[in-house]
């Protein structure tokens, strides 16, 4: 498995508010060709900012913003605007939060397709774009003649739908979706991503899934990374965070949200609320809901550190007593 | 269509609300006004003519109000809105034509100018939003939609016409070349109107930038602009497309309200440049007291806003699939 | 004509989104926002220039002297008219009838617009059909000619007959906007609250509803005095209001009678304008920050607001 999207130490503050806000804090995370990764945490905790970070979706004008984002090796912080734009939805694309209101409301669906298409095919002929329009909708489970059909005529679950059919329709190698499935019935929403996991399956794209839900992550997704308040604080293979997640917010997160399959666990949630980012409190993060803080926690800001090879936490419950600044955390896998 | 359906119906109910009310005014006015205006007229004009006049206002007829009103309903319908005082025997009808069409030119034309290019700055202005050009432009446009039209129109007409005498200082086309279909004629009609048009798009302007600004900007925030964005698709078409097409359409229903107030200025330009038009007309029944005149003005005046009230409700129809396809 | 465009023309069942908590904490951001502040400086300013008229100007500004349309100097700090009054003196005076109609005729108005459109919400059904349909009507029926008419039949409208006749033109903008706002709060949940609560119609409207609308309240009595002074002084300008008080308009009436530009006494005309835009444009400055506090990315300042403009951060 070769990596396809890197993301190295990566900080975003909003500096558009007072105070700034430091959304996001060194934060690397990888994903290879073919993987789903998943990226936890509670609202709030900087999710969306990392995303359109990642896509170099944010102005200048509004953050400040560190560190280095790989695509297929190539710095996307460093390139111009154009072959930025050239590369947006040929190779990275994007599902976005509430993507029921992601559409135009004013064009076809057929147009909107067609538009980002041409943005892209410049030599192509009507024909082909028609062709795969019709194609990818097809994949996605919406009728041909549905095309022809404005935003507001579709239901929730349809506009769903399109919104991943968009995304789809350059066949990119990774796919970003920000909790693709926000404001969907349960139904539905487990509907359209099992047809997610069998798109990636047959076009063989990679994709970066956020969720709040963390059963739902543990169930599609091979790699999870956990958020809290801008950082990473757990990020390891699926299944050992789901049987041996240490840091004790993940352990509340996966208490929080019984699995979607398998034995039934009471739902205790985790006491207090996310902090607010413009205002952190010392030490780590979570130390003030923490049931299980120590001294330390409340002074010192715990590093992620490796627990097992592909395993790293960022808790001093799990840290060897040594001087956290010493410890840079590595997750680099091979 | 049932959307076209329903704007027609609503603008034939204005259409007649008004027509009533220009039918009440007269009737309603204290001081009985036509009877001083027959008074006035008595001697001078053809004893048939006083007749119709006594027709047109219901004085002296001891017809019930329901009478009066089929027999002006039925009047109208002929399209006999009386006859001219200032311009005696000529009929409403005919002077009111002959000024017509000045105005649709004069008037028309400014709006559509300044609705257009309006819009544009607009567009503009809130795309580039954290720039100086968009600090500097909203004062300026709130400051010049403040200046009242025929307070813009004096000092235009003073300084360009007066003082530089680049432009003529009245009226609408210059007495040695009667209005033609050849070039140079129509070089002189568009000489004579440039500064009238000028102070109309001018003040009308301002409100056109600022609205349209208010609308983009939180277009500009929408989440199918983000995905435009993460999509690569070119800025102009983001700006134009996806931006501005959807931020239009507030702005054409606000288009009924501002096409008011810019008829209005423009009635008011038209009387400072002395341009041939409804304005001046208008102008002119008030100063002369030429009541038949100035009940078809009213009825022609509001006639045609309501038309083209009723064009914009249809582009706009045609421009928001909700509002074409849906029930609304 | 002013263009009440600021009055944000608000289409039909467009919640706003002005419903801002009651709380001292609105006018302090009004306060902090400059925009507004330099519209209500501006406009007290006027407000204090009509008060003090006899101290800063003493005198009957009327008075006919014998220097006729004097450039300005020294004594006439703006000149003279062609009946040799001074210029400073008559827009100072001229203040105060213009504010006087302007505020009369936009409280007016405003008190029609709110017993029309928010009365017509709040009751619902028949009631409200009719309003919303005259409003609609009224709204496209052009309103100057429509004064002029009326202005003539009255043989040259006075004070009050101006007044009504501007306040009977104007109501329905503010009356759609405000239709919507109440009907936008009629669904909220302390308004249904009270009504199971089972408070008095009044006591709700009282209680519940204008506190919430007041500061749309607020900008609609705003653009309704620019409506009205604009309305005014166009009325005056042709003649068709009292020409004998010294007013703006009638100052521009007559300097128009007596050919002042032919003149070239540009002394003459242009304070009188510039004072009228200055109004204006302070109200609508002040609007605009009334709008810009309900809507923080309006404000044009730089990096400010939460979009997510531009292309690459790179
Ligand atoms: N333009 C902005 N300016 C300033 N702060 C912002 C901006 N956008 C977001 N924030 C702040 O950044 C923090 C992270 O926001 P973000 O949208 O990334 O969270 P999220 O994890 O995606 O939450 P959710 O699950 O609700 O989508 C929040 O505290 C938010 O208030
Ligand atoms: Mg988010």
């Amino acid at each position: 498995m070769s990596e396809i999207l890197s993301v190295r130490h990566l900080s975003v503050t909003y500096t558009d508010s007072t105070p700034t806000i430091p959304a996001v804090n060194n934060v690397s995370l990888s994903i290879h060709d073919r993987e789903i990764v998943g990226i936890a945490g509670e609202s709030g905790c900087g999710k969306s900012t990392l995303i359109n970070a990642i896509l170099q979706l944010l102005p200048d004008s509004i953050v400040d913003m560190e560190g280095d984002v790989l695509l297929n090796g190539q710095n996307l912080r460093t390139l111009d605007r154009e072959s930025m734009r050239r590369l947006r939805w040929m190779k990275i694309s994007l599902v976005p939060q509430s993507a029921m209101n992601a559409l135009n409301p004013i064009m076809t669906i057929e147009e909107q397709m067609r538009r980002i298409m041409e943005a892209h095919w410049e030599a192509a002929r009507p024909g082909e774009i028609v062709a795969r329009i019709d194609e990818t909708l097809e994949m996605v489970n919406i009728q041909r003649q549905y095309k022809k059909l404005y935003p507001f005529e579709l239901s929730g679950g349809m506009r769903q739908r399109v919104a991943i059919a968009l995304a789809l329709a350059l066949r990119p190698d990774v796919v970003v979706m920000d909790e693709p499935t926000t404001g969907l019935d349960v139904i539905v929403q487990r509907g359209i991503l099992m047809e997610i996991k069998r798109l990636q399956k047959q076009l063989g794209f990679a994709v970066c899934l956020v969720s709040h839900d963390m059963s739902l992550l543990i169930e599609l997704a091979q790699t999870v990374y956990v958020m809290y308040a801008g950082r990473i604080i757990e990020s390891g293979p699926s299944r050992d965070i789901y049987r041996q997640g240490r840091h004790p917010y993940t352990r509340g997160l996966i208490a929080c949200f019984p699995p979607l399959q398998g034995s039934q666990r009471t739902v205790e949630g985790i006491p207090g609320s996310p902090p607010d980012l413009g205002q952190l409190p010392p030490g780590c993060a979570f130390h003030p809901r923490c049931p299980q803080a120590i001294p330390r926690c409340t002074d010192q800001s715990p590093s992620l550190v490796n627990v097992r090879p592909q395993h790293a936490v960022a808790c001093h419950l799990h840290t060897p007593d040594i001087p956290s600044d010493l410890v840079e955390a590595s997750h680099d896998r091979a | 269509m049932r959307y076209v359906r329903r704007r027609l119906i609503f603008y034939l109910i204005a259409f007649w609300t008004s027509i009533t009310l220009n039918f009440l005014i007269p009737r309603l006015m204290p001081g009985n006004p036509a009877e001083n205006l027959m008074m006035r007229m008595h001697g001078k004009i053809s004893p048939y003519a006083l007749k119709a006049l006594e027709a047109e206002f219901g004085v002296f007829q001891h017809a019930n109000l329901a009478v009066q009103y089929w027999r002006y309903l039925i009047a109208l319908a002929h399209g006999n809105l009386g006859v001219s005082i200032t311009y005696f025997p000529i009929r409403v009808s005919t002077v009111i034509g002959q000024s017509l069409i000045w105005t649709l030119g004069l008037i028309g034309t400014a709006t559509i100018i300044s609705f257009v290019l309006g819009t544009w700055l607009g567009i503009w202005v809130a795309w580039h939003r954290h720039t100086a050009w968009d600090r500097l432009t909203v004062p300026v446009a709130m400051f010049t939609s403040a200046f009242p039209y025929f307070w813009l129109a004096l000092i235009v007409l003073y300084v360009l016409g007066f003082v530089l005498g680049w432009f003529p200082l009245s009226g609408a086309y210059s007495n040695t070349l009667p209005p033609a279909l050849t070039l140079p004629s129509i070089a002189d009609l568009l000489y004579h109107a440039a500064l009238p048009a000028l102070t109309i798009v001018v003040v009308s302007l301002g409100g056109w930038i600022l609205s349209m600004r208010n609308n983009m900007i939180p277009s500009l925030n929408e989440d199918y602009i983000q995905l435009a964005r993460a999509a690569g698709l070119k800025e102009r078409t983001i700006m134009y497309q996806y931006a501005a097409r959807n931020a239009l359409l507030p702005n054409l229903t606000g288009f009924a309200m501002a096409l008011g107030f810019i008829v209005a200025g423009g009635i008011l330009t038209e009387i400072v440049f002395s341009y041939p038009g409804l304005g001046f007309l208008l102008y002119q029944a008030s100063s002369n007291q030429d009541y038949p005149l100035l009940q078809g003005l009213l009825l022609m005046i509001s006639f045609a806003v309501l038309l083209a009230n009723f064009a914009v409700d249809l582009l706009y129809g045609r421009l928001d699939p909700r509002a074409a396809r849906s029930e609304v | 004509m002013m263009t009440p465009f600021t009055a944000s023309p608000g289409d039909e069942g467009e919640a706003l989104p002005s419903v801002k908590p009651r709380s001292a904490r609105t006018w302090l951001a009004f306060v902090r926002n400059r925009t507004g502040l330099i519209g209500i400086v501006i406009f007290v300013g006027f407000v204090v220039l009509g008060l003090l008229a006899p101290v800063i100007a003493p005198g009957n500004p009327a008075t006919i002297t014998m220097h006729i349309m004097s450039p300005p100097t020294a004594h006439y700090w703006l000149g003279t008219t062609a009946e040799g009054q001074s210029v400073w003196s008559q827009v100072i005076w001229g203040t105060r009838p213009t504010l006087v109609i302007g505020f009369i005729a936009g409280a007016l108005t405003t008190a029609l617009s709110i017993i029309i459109g928010v009365g017509g919400a709040y009751n619902g059904g028949a009631l409200d059909d009719v309003a919303t349909m005259f409003s609609n009507i009224f709204i496209v029926i052009p309103g100057i000619p429509l004064m002029i008419v009326l202005a003539t039949y009255l043989h040259h409208a006075g004070t009050v007959a101006m007044i009504l006749v501007i306040s009977a033109t104007g109501w329905p903008f503010g009356a759609r906007v405000l239709r919507s706002q109440t009907l936008a709060l009629r669904k909220r949940d302390f308004v249904q609250a009270a009504r199971l609560t089972g408070e008095s119609t009044w006591g709700i409207v009282q209680r519940e509803l204008f506190p919430n609308m007041i500061s749309l309240i607020v900008a609609n009595f705003l653009s309704t005095i620019m409506y009205a002074i604009g309305a005014e002084v166009s009325l005056q300008f042709l003649g068709l209001g009292n020409i004998n008080t010294v007013s703006w308009g009638s100052m521009l009436y007559w300097a128009g009678n007596y050919q002042a530009l032919a003149f070239g006494a540009w002394w003459w005309i242009i304070p009188p304008g510039i004072c009228i835009a200055l109004v204006g444009g302070a109200l609508a400055l002040v609007n605009r920050s009334i709008d810009e506090i309900a809507n923080p990315q309006l404000t044009s300042a730089p990096k400010r607001g939460r979009l997510h403009r531009g292309g690459t951060g790179s």
